[in-house]
């Protein structure tokens, strides 16, 4: 799959969700059939009453079909998480996952996985007899290597191969999720403390912040929300003692960010240089935690600011 | 000085005084408050606003300098800057022979057009006439000050519709309700008819916070063609993710952010980069409709 900078997850959730809105770069085709992603991970019942939680859901009254699509990134499907997408039903969709009538009249679960993984994912599947389409994302693209697609439109889409440039996969739709790495974190991180800036905004808790640049937080669990304010809560805290030391304070009482100095208390006249030089020290902190030197204490950038304004 | 907020988002200052005058308090404004800024009127907008009256000189200005990604010394370098002024009745011929494929498509950007403008038909001998430019300044002369009105009116409303579009339409937002967590929102797809020379130099002019772009971001590198950026709008402080390919830029506007920051730049890309560059949404329609 080239050099996506992504999870295998998060490049599957943004490159369907992509190809969907009509992403430059990315097949319009999708787009053409009118399919719509509705939902990310939502759970719902089956007509058992056992739960399935597709990690997303795409619509199309268009060609009424409606696409449930699992990633796996590993070599394994889970037997039991399989049956129970099999005993859903055109009802299900409709008053469990809030499908409208015209895109529910069919469906199908499509598993998504690697290449190099689908002997294993297709026996998964063959051996529980479902008609589950199986796609496997290779180096050029995504292929359609088991079973067809209710509507044949896809079943051509994907067959012998849907090209996809995985080096241009967008990745802002959702940008992050609890297995980004710190570096990621970070290239958004600091963009966000400077909008908090132009808000004048003193102090903002490590919760708000989370929410705020995390699409997914209000549906993540407890414990990948953990993982997740884990590694915002590491990136805010090498940010306040490290590069941007003279902007940031780190309140570990308060679980939450001052901003001690803000570029727009100073003149305009002077506010470019203070922006240039927090690109710099952006630029320096993301290569830092990119080439793993993130603990080692590393070079203290000095910003030159004014002194009676800097943090403690 | 008189200041009409009847729209308390978008201010029309009007002024019987010197417009040197003006221009340094509206620079000065501009520049202290991050609340405020300019309109930027794309071409596409200005060349509208030319065939709503009689069309009588015309402004070019393009300046790649500000972008310079490209050897302007070889033999196959673009135009590097061009500037024009033409007033009269020929403005819109003069334009169409510099937009044929063997002049200077790329860099025939309209900066300001010269309109005559009959509130009431040409019949009528009030009048105004009119230059308005890319940055939002209108200077009139004439018999009516109704008409000025009128047109600066026209200007505004196509300005604030395109804005209003792009933050309901295109601004990518993330909705919960009882447990579905959907999206809302697209990118803004700038299409370049010519492709981006060198990705590298392109995104730090763009993004070194400098004018025009204003724009902070550190540009990360996916591939060898392909960039990231994370940017803030210094102008408004809004926050805008950008990918960026040779061929074109996927501009994300967060929910929240601030419409004029996706005009700003399309507007200062024709200006410093490519006078055809189009902004698209996924099926190919256009996102400006002026």
């Amino acid at each position: 799959m080239g050099d996506a900078s992504l999870s295998f997850n998060l490049t599957m959730l943004n490159l369907w969700i992509g190809m969907c809105r009509g992403a430059a770069g990315l097949p319009k085709d999708l787009r053409k059939l009118g399919y719509q992603d509705k939902w990310i991970e939502y759970p719902f019942s089956n007509q058992d009453l056992e739960r399935v939680v597709p990690d997303l859901v795409l619509a199309s009254e268009q060609v009424n079909h409606t696409v449930l699509l699992e990633w796996k990134s590993g070599a394994n499907t889970e037997a039991d998480q399989l049956r129970r997408y099999s005993r859903l039903n055109q009802n299900d969709l409709q008053t469990r996952a809030f499908i409208s009538r015209d895109a529910a009249r069919s469906h199908d679960v499509t598993v998504v996985g690697r290449d190099e993984h689908a002997d294993r994912l297709r026996m998964g599947i063959e051996r529980g007899a479902y008609t589950f389409p199986l796609l496997v994302a290779d180096d050029d693209g995504l292929a359609l290597s088991h079973n067809q697609f209710q509507i044949s439109q896809l079943s051509s889409l994907f067959s012998p191969k849907l090209e996809i440039n995985w080096s241009r996969v967008p990745s802002r739709f959702v940008p992050l999720d609890s297995d980004s790495p710190l570096w990621e974190v970070a290239e958004v991180l600091a963009p966000k403390i400077l909008h908090y800036m132009s808000e004048r905004r003193p102090r903002v808790t490590l919760e708000q912040i989370c929410a705020d640049v995390c699409n997914t937080w209000s549906i993540m669990g407890t414990p990948v929300k953990d993982a997740f304010r884990g590694k915002v809560r590491e990136v805010l805290v090498q940010a306040a003692h490290r590069h941007f030391g003279a902007y940031l304070r780190w309140v570990g009482a308060a679980h939450s960010i001052e901003i001690v100095a803000n570029p727009l208390d100073l003149e305009p006249d002077k506010r470019t240089a203070v922006y240039r030089r927090l690109r710099t020290a952006q630029k320096k902190f993301i290569e830092t935690l990119r080439s793993g030197r993130a603990a080692d204490g590393g070079e203290q950038l000095e910003l030159d600011f004014d002194s009676t304004s800097a943090g403690p | 000085m008189y200041l009409d907020f009847t729209n308390p988002r978008y201010w029309l200052l009007h002024s019987m005084g010197s417009s040197n005058a003006m221009d340094w308090l509206i620079d000065r404004l501009v520049t202290a408050s991050p609340e405020l800024d300019r309109a930027w009127i794309p071409a596409d907008l200005l060349e509208r606003v030319s065939a709503m009256g009689s069309f009588r000189g015309l402004s070019l200005d393009y300046d790649r300098r500000v972008v310079p990604d490209v050897d302007f010394q070889s033999p196959a370098a673009p135009v590097e800057f061009l500037k024009m002024q033409l007033w009269g009745n020929k403005a819109g011929d003069i334009l169409r022979i510099l937009r044929e494929q063997e002049a200077f498509p790329h860099e025939t950007t309209l900066a300001k057009v010269k309109v005559k403008f009959w509130l009431s038909g040409e019949v009528d001998g009030e009048f105004s006439l009119d230059d308005i430019k890319y940055d939002g300044k209108v200077t009139a002369r004439g018999t009516s000050f109704q008409s000025h009105i009128a047109l600066v009116s026209h200007v505004y409303e196509a300005y604030a519709q395109q804005i209003g579009k792009l933050e309901e339409s295109y601004a990518l937002g993330a909705y919960e309700s009882d447990g579905r967590l959907s999206l809302e929102g697209a990118p803004v797809n700038l299409l370049l008819d010519r492709p981006i020379s060198n990705l590298e130099i392109f995104c730090e002019s763009i993004f070194s916070c400098g004018e025009p772009f204003r724009l902070w971001g550190v540009p990360t590198r996916l591939a060898e063609d392909f960039y990231r950026v994370q940017a803030i709008d210094l102008h408004v402080g809004s926050p805008l993710q950008f990918e960026i390919a040779p061929q074109f830029l996927r501009v994300y506007l967060p929910a929240g952010s601030c419409g004029n920051s996706v005009v700003r730049l399309y507007t200062n890309l024709q200006h410093h980069y490519d006078s055809l560059i189009r902004a698209e949404e996924g099926d190919g329609r256009r996102v400006f409709e002026f």
